[in-house]
């Protein structure tokens, strides 16, 4: 093949997701067939994940396939183009799944997964995946509290014994006066990290109401922080349930998202990932 | 953060539409949260039921890699978002159209006079004295092109045993096949539907004209996408479900 050629074809390459959309006009069939490896990987996944067998991939890859099939017509009236076509068939092909899982009303495997509960800890190189996979799928969920994000992590520092700094505060209350900050800093680094839950959010009150420009009892952001780790338990862990993540876990996963050891990419408090303009 | 552009994004019931989860999803894997609406990330933000969708979504996409998918059809579309637009299918048109024209020249191109190169004589080029005296590959080109041709039509001569299979087949009436039809020519991507009274799983296997396995699909559906690509060539497919043979087709593979 040509340079010129080869180029051409990358440049196509470049713009899959208009190579997508052509298809979904013109040729919706062959749009299924260039989907056959997201398909492939989804359901390798929620094998993974102990949903199905691993001798029912083809059978569910074919049931997939069956469905797309059947909803091309829906698919071609109820995509509006804003997202990437990729992902879009993705969150079908997933749903196809959930609901092939839920048909079936089978809980086998997924008892057998929460009677074996993966070891993040594990030198395992199938679990060092795994732990790669819940590192991302982690930060992808603390983004998702968005503008709450900085109170979040101060909370769960607190939580999690990790140490605070200033910018952690400031990205959270950009107008805290030095005095408050330092205050509540010197107070939680002299000791303060031996105390009970309890009286650490005691000692962070007057920031959170400052931040928040309320009059909440340090129990109430207790509260607010424990709500949110079952939040994030839950959606770490999925439903159906596919994975057995605990409070501790997530306090390794909180420990790499400061200091990564897990992932590179560190988090930078106060740093959005993009330009927000909001 | 773009709060113009958020309809489309939530259902009747107040969530999000698949769109926008899949936009969602989109913003994490490529690091633009901060350009979704507003009033999609406030109401992720609260909303647990959304934020499980979107998690769900992103976690079997968190290992795949989000390069060259082009330009985004939402955080670079300026200032509206777009259905399937004319420049877009003209761009690719344009494309295909470029792609083609290549093809015609790079298949054109052995036959014109060859161009000299720096260094080197056109004449002494095209008078090629170097071949002169030399072994040419000329007089075994019949040849070959004759044991292809051969090759190819062996590929699609019929089987007596499988021929007799599909008749008798054809007779019993339990399974109603709707396509691909007896003798059909079809491609990668071909659809095979029937119906049947026999409980699925079906499995549903591809053999060639020597009777040899070539495909085996299992499907709990009564639909089937060929998404493997096969030699050209005469194939015979069976159904089977329950143990039985419930039909024998035959298809040309192009
Ligand atoms: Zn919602």
């Amino acid at each position: 093949m040509s340079g010129a050629a080869r180029r051409y074809i990358l440049h196509m390459e470049d713009h899959a997701n208009d190579v997508d959309i052509a298809l979904l006009k013109d040729d919706p069939s062959a749009l299924i067939l260039r989907h056959q490896v997201t398909i492939r990987i989804i359901v390798k996944r929620f094998i993974e994940s102990g949903m199905f067998q691993a001798s029912e991939f083809d059978d569910v890859v074919q049931h997939v396939n069956a469905r797309l099939l059947e909803k091309l017509p829906r698919i071609r009236a109820q995509y509006n183009g804003l997202s990437l076509f990729r992902t879009y068939i993705s969150s079908i092909i997933r749903h196809e799944c959930l609901d092939l899982h839920a048909s079936r009303e089978s809980d086998i495997h997924t008892e057998r997964l929460l009677a074996d509960p993966p070891n993040p800890e594990s030198a395992n190189p199938d679990n060092r995946l795994l732990i790669e996979h819940d590192v991302k799928v982690f930060r992808a969920i603390i983004r998702q509290f968005h503008d709450e994000m900085p109170k979040l992590l101060v909370c769960l520092k607190l939580v999690y014994r990790i140490p605070i700094e200033p910018k952690d505060i400031l990205a959270w209350w950009p107008g805290c006066p030095e005095p408050d900050r330092s205050a509540f800093l010197n107070a939680i680094s002299e000791g303060g990290k031996s105390l009970p839950a309890r009286e650490r959010f005691a000692l962070l009150r007057p920031i959170a109401n400052g931040a928040d420009n309320s009059h909440s009892s340090a129990d109430s952001v207790r509260h607010w922080t424990d709500d949110r780790i079952h939040v994030i338990l839950r959606l770490l862990n999925g439903s159906p349930p596919t994975s057995s993540h605990t409070p501790e876990t997530l306090g390794i996963l909180l420990e790499d998202f400061f200091t990564p050891f897990l992932l590179h990419r560190q988090y930078i408090p106060g740093e959005t990932d993009n330009n927000d303009t909001a | 953060m773009k709060n113009e552009h958020s309809e489309g994004f939530f259902r009747p019931d107040g969530h999000l539409t698949e769109d926008g989860a899949a936009l969602y999803v989109d913003a994490l894997k490529l690091d633009r949260t901060g350009e979704l609406p507003g009033t999609v990330l406030e109401h992720v933000k609260t909303c647990e039921t959304c934020k499980a969708e979107v998690t769900g979504l992103f976690s079997l996409l968190a290992d795949e890699v989000y390069a060259a998918t082009g330009p985004h059809p939402f955080f670079d579309a300026n200032p509206h978002p777009r259905r399937v637009t004319p420049p877009v299918l003209y761009r690719i048109a344009a494309v295909i159209v470029a792609a083609i024209g290549i093809g015609v020249l790079l298949y054109t191109l052995p036959h014109r006079p060859e161009v000299s190169q720096p260094g080197k004589s056109s004449v002494a080029t095209r008078s090629a004295p170097d071949t002169v005296g030399q072994p040419t590959e000329q007089p075994a080109a019949p040849t070959k092109a004759a044991e292809s041709r051969e090759l190819m039509a062996a590929r699609f001569t019929e089987s007596p045993e499988l021929e007799d299979l599909m008749k008798s087949s054809l007779r019993s009436a339990a399974t109603d096949v709707q396509s691909p039809a007896i003798g059909a020519r079809v491609s990668r991507g071909a659809v095979f539907r029937w119906t049947s009274s026999a409980t699925p799983p079906y499995e549903l296997v591809v053999l060639d004209n020597r009777d040899r396995v070539i495909r085996t699909y299992t499907t709990s559906a009564d639909t089937l996408l060929l998404s493997d690509s096969m030699q050209a060539g005469l194939y015979y497919w069976k159904l089977l479900g329950e143990g039985n043979l419930l039909y024998v087709g035959k298809i040309l593979m192009r």
